[in-house]
């Protein structure tokens, strides 16, 4: 028997082989299984919900599906750009044993929290129903919003990843970053409150935010700006400049730095 | 026509983090490649130094040299983990190897789990492993084990459940690392079948072992290296001679 995938397949399947494994061994043995991260996102927007809705005196109800969305695509960006900062330090053993691009190291981890955050919207349905939103034709722009956020991100975990495997520093530095951009990015605050256009530029300046609003807006049952959907596309080709840049100079030699 | 070619190959370790100070250096040492080290101490260690093979099929090469001389390295650059950083490489044909025997193995995950990922790794389809499943199984004699997480397994299951998952595949080039100590009698025939059956059908072999009677059984041409570099090629065994009289 000889082995029938092509390079490129084969990258891709094994990184969904080992994020789905890893999202099987995440929940392997709790007895609460995928209610578990339920149980840690519903008690998120439980707290935050009530508090950020009365500082910043917004209708609760409104205030959940914005929140809840928010949370959601800011755990995948969050968790997907941490993990891959260790990404091939965790695989050293791997990747000193088997000849296989590395970056199917960083992509197990956008598989793995893709996963997650399939998992986490599916809470949605419940979110509509208490918050009496009711999803619409712009509902079905998902899809293309969840697609856009995805390639982003990867194309981010692969630059991450490589630096992440050179400086062992970075991972500290990478989750210091999402930390501070958590709260420079619309996810429990709303952006009506800012005033003043230069505000609005450097918002707008943010990549996160757009890919933020093609995610969320679908999910509230409203239609994203063209802006949104040209910046998130910008963001995407630019990340994926760089990132295609990144894997031809460095992923042979990965394996001299892990 | 499966084939490896091998041309001015050199390949370094840098080790960035590490600063050896200048009344720390031995400067002469009796194992492993040489040394250097930068103006501030930063050792690289030359494992391999313009290596030129050019190896066809039919050839079964049989590595000999002492510890540190650069054998595991070789073996993993022709299996394409470490990228020449000088020189060229150019193989042809399906790379198997067998340098370390349990890549990736992952104690939380079953045997079956850890089947299907190390198949994924190696480049088979979800469906050739379906098929391949039952025989694995069978050979590695894990039976119901194989549904239970690799934590449970005694380091000889371990060794079956690695060896039958390595050798699923026929390679056309097969590289060979010393590692074979089984501890389990009965398998290690098994083993030894299974082993010379993938040998006869490759086209090439290249085997590193410290054993002169399993080299001259196995080999028809012998390469010595040292400190990273070839010292002999050579079809006779006036080599061997040489090298373990040496």
């Amino acid at each position: 028997m000889k082995p029938e995938l092509s390079d490129s397949a084969r990258v891709l399947n094994v990184a969904v082989v080992l994020g789905l494994r890893d999202v099987k061994n995440t929940y392997n043995r709790s007895k609460l299984g995928f209610f578990r991260l339920f149980l840690q996102t519903t008690l998120s927007i439980v707290i935050i919900v009530p508090i950020f809705a009365t500082i910043q005196e917004r209708d609760l109800r409104e205030f959940l599906g914005y929140v809840a969305s928010g949370l959601m695509i800011w755990s995948f960006i969050s968790d997907s750009t941490i993990d891959a900062s260790s990404a091939y330090i965790r695989n050293t053993r791997s990747i000193r044993q088997v000849a296989i691009p590395r970056i199917t190291f960083a992509l197990q981890g956008i598989i793995r929290n893709a996963v997650m955050l399939a998992i986490s919207l599916s809470l949605f349905p419940l979110i509509w129903i208490i918050s009496g939103t009711v999803p619409n034709w712009n509902t079905l722009l998902l899809p293309f919003g969840l697609l856009l956020t995805v390639l982003c991100i990867a194309n981010l975990a692969i630059i991450v990843a490589t630096i992440g495997a050179r400086s062992r520093d970075f991972t500290t530095i990478v989750a210091a970053v999402m930390r501070v951009l958590f709260f420079l990015s619309p996810i429990i605050w709303v952006t009506e409150r800012i005033r003043g256009d230069i505000a609005h530029f450097i918002l707008g300046l943010n990549p996160f935010y757009h890919l933020l609003q093609i995610v969320r807006l679908p999910l509230l049952g409203e239609a994203p700006t063209n802006i949104n959907w040209l910046l998130a596309v910008v963001a995407v080709l630019i990340s994926g400049a760089i990132a295609y840049r990144v894997f031809k100079k460095f992923d042979h030699k990965i394996a001299y730095w892990v | 026509m499966s084939s490896i070619e091998i041309s001015n190959l050199s390949v370094e370790f840098t080790l960035y983090a590490h600063v050896v100070r200048r009344h720390r250096r031995q400067g002469v040492s009796n194992t492993g490649g040489k040394i250097e080290y930068s103006r501030r101490g930063v050792p690289t260690v030359k494992a391999l130094q313009n290596i030129n093979l050019s190896i066809r099929a039919g050839d079964r090469v049989g590595l000999l040299g002492g510890n540190g001389s650069g054998k595991t390295t070789l073996l993993r650059t022709i299996a394409g983990i470490y990228a020449p950083l000088s020189g060229s490489l150019t193989t042809s044909g399906y790379i198997g190897s067998l340098i370390d025997i349990d890549p990736g193995i992952d104690d939380n995950s079953t045997g079956r789990d850890n089947y299907f990922v190390r198949g994924a790794m190696l480049g088979f389809s979800r469906s050739q492993l379906n098929r391949a499943f039952d025989e694995v199984v069978d050979f590695s004699g894990l039976s119901d084990y194989i549904e239970l997480p690799v934590s449970t397994y005694s380091s000889g299951m371990r060794f079956r459940l690695a060896f039958a998952v390595a050798t699923i595949g026929q390679p056309d080039i097969l590289l060979l690392d010393e590692w074979l100590s089984v501890s389990d009698k009965e398998f290690k025939i098994q083993v030894e079948h299974r082993l010379n059956d993938i040998i006869e059908q490759s086209d090439i072999l290249i085997h590193a072992n410290h054993s002169r009677e399993i080299l001259e059984k196995a080999c028809n041409r012998y390469v010595v290296l040292d400190e990273g570099t070839v010292i002999a090629d050579s079809r006779s065994t006036d080599v061997l001679d040489e090298y373990f009289t040496h």
